[in-house]
């Protein structure tokens, strides 16, 4: 059973990818979050697996959350525009998803933390937070 | 060819050769009449008139040669560069101009004396004369008119250097203006399609045709105001309820937003999208908050001749930029240039915790 968050300040937002998590195959359990707090309260609380985190949220900005986030949770972040991060994303093959995105898009990120879940959990998060790092230099 | 039509390219003006005629004939005059004078004076027998006509020949000539010599000059000007070369032309055509004119003055001169006829032995004496004279009266005029038109030429130069500098600093001012000016965010737009795209996935599809429309109307008033720096203040809320109605439908419950404008500020000019980068900064910031029901107060009125604009909306605690962003920065710079010092914008905490923006423009836009 996969744990997965959905963390967006935008109820559309969060909705369009519930929506879509709900129709991949496999049992998951969907949490949402509105705000960094909530993020942090939940990932306390129930470990998810994989997070689709929004890059512009209150409290705190993505970035600064995924460098708190434990190693083994698999990151995928979620913008409207950042030109800097999805570089950033891109030199260190952290996955992300532009606002608005495709079904299939979806689908591919999505198979892809899975992956990432079940192989190396580690490396993915070493992308992160070089990412992190290369951003936070700016 | 190119010489001779640059030449007549510097060929002075019909105004000059009118006060340039009446400048020697007047010269003329005054030279005669001291003339006559002293020669009355020492009792020799004289009158003004033949004394005009004897010299008319020595000044008037000037009046066809001064601007001769002034285009030559500014054609030398023009075609030579190194200073060497410039003295060369200048000596030779000093040589030409000044044989021309003793030529052409003595021809005048032995055709008056000799009562309309020509005398050739007269003529020739009259030259060796000019030619073994010491520095002789007319060099000297020479030398003024040449200088006359050298710096007619560097006056010219300078004021179609002043005017070029002029245009370039009206244009930069005119790029730079066009740069400062806001424009919809990258960030407003993509997360308007993804709410967009996520409200035809939830099947919500008159909510998504009125998101695009408001979407579109934001589009059309931003390609229609591209060219132009400012709109009246009832289209500017016109596009701000707008973004407003996109932000509301986005953020739900995070926005409470009150409006109050007097109807007599409507027609008040603005920059276009200065309230609307104002109203953004306000949303973001608002929309940022965890709490919800997040008030953002717009209050329009006329004080003292000048349009008030006040902005109240919520800040987080530990916002780390004040409520201060790039946008209002830009604003600022631009109502610098629009308005020089005729403006107020201030940004600051209230004592209730809230964010409190003041704009105060002049009525009538950039002419008041």
């Amino acid at each position: 059973m996969l744990k997965v968050l959905v963390a967006d300040d935008e109820r559309i937002a969060r909705e369009i990818i519930v929506l879509l998590l709900n129709e991949q195959a496999g049992y998951k359990v969907i949490q949402q979050a509105s705000d960094a707090q909530d993020v942090l309260y939940k990932v306390a609380n129930d470990q998810p697996d994989i997070i689709f985190l929004d890059i512009q949220m209150p409290g705190m900005t993505g970035i600064e959350l995924a460098a708190q986030l434990p190693a083994n949770i698999v990151v995928v972040f979620v913008t409207a525009y950042d030109e800097y991060a999805v570089q950033a994303f891109q030199l260190n093959a952290v996955d992300y998803l532009l606002k608005p995105f495709e079904d299939q898009q979806f689908v591919d990120v999505w198979q892809r933390a899975k992956q990432r879940l079940q192989n190396n959990k580690q490396s993915n998060h070493q992308g992160i937070s070089q990412a992190v790092a290369a951003l936070q230099n700016q | 060819m190119s010489l001779l039509r640059t030449y007549f390219k510097h060929w002075p003006s019909r105004l000059f050769w009118l006060s340039n005629l009446l400048f020697w004939l007047v010269l003329n005059t005054v030279a005669s009449d001291n003339t006559n004078r002293l020669r009355l004076e020492y009792g020799r027998v004289s009158d003004f008139l033949s004394v005009w006509w004897d010299y008319l020949p020595w000044w008037g000539n000037w009046a066809i040669m001064a601007p001769i010599v002034i285009a030559g000059v500014k054609t030398i000007e023009y075609y030579a560069h190194a200073l060497w070369l410039r003295v060369l032309y200048n000596l030779l055509f000093a040589v030409v101009c000044m044989t021309s004119y003793f030529t052409l003055t003595l021809l005048e001169v032995n055709y008056i004396s000799h009562f309309g006829h020509f005398n050739p032995s007269a003529f020739t004496k009259g030259l060796m004369q000019i030619a073994y004279s010491p520095l002789h009266m007319d060099f000297l005029v020479y030398l003024s008119v040449a200088s006359l038109g050298l710096t007619m030429n560097y006056y010219e130069k300078a004021r179609q250097h002043a005017l070029h500098n002029q245009t370039l600093a009206n244009q930069l001012l005119k790029v730079e203006l066009q740069t400062l000016k806001a424009q919809l965010s990258p960030h407003f737009l993509f997360n308007t399609l993804n709410s967009i795209s996520g409200l035809v996935r939830l099947d919500e599809k008159s909510k998504a045709v009125t998101a695009l429309s408001e979407l579109s109307q934001m589009f059309r008033k931003v390609l229609e105001n591209q060219s132009k720096q400012f709109t009246t203040l009832e289209e500017e809320l016109a596009f701000v309820q707008r973004y407003l109605a996109i932000q509301k439908m986005r953020f739900e419950d995070k926005l409470l937003i009150e409006t109050s404008v007097q109807t007599q500020s409507l027609q008040a000019a603005i920059p276009f999208m200065l309230l609307h980068t104002l109203v953004e900064n306000a949303v973001q910031h608002g929309s940022q908050l965890e709490s919800d029901h997040n008030l953002l107060k717009l209050d329009i009125t006329i004080e003292d001749g000048m349009l008030n604009i006040e902005l109240i909306n919520q800040v987080a605690k530990h916002d780390k930029q004040h409520g201060f962003g790039i946008g209002l920065e830009n604003c600022r710079k631009r109502l610098q240039y629009l308005f020089k010092h005729n403006y107020l914008l201030e940004s600051a905490q209230t004592q209730e915790g809230k964010h409190r923006t003041l704009l105060r423009l002049p009525l009538g836009g950039m002419d008041a």
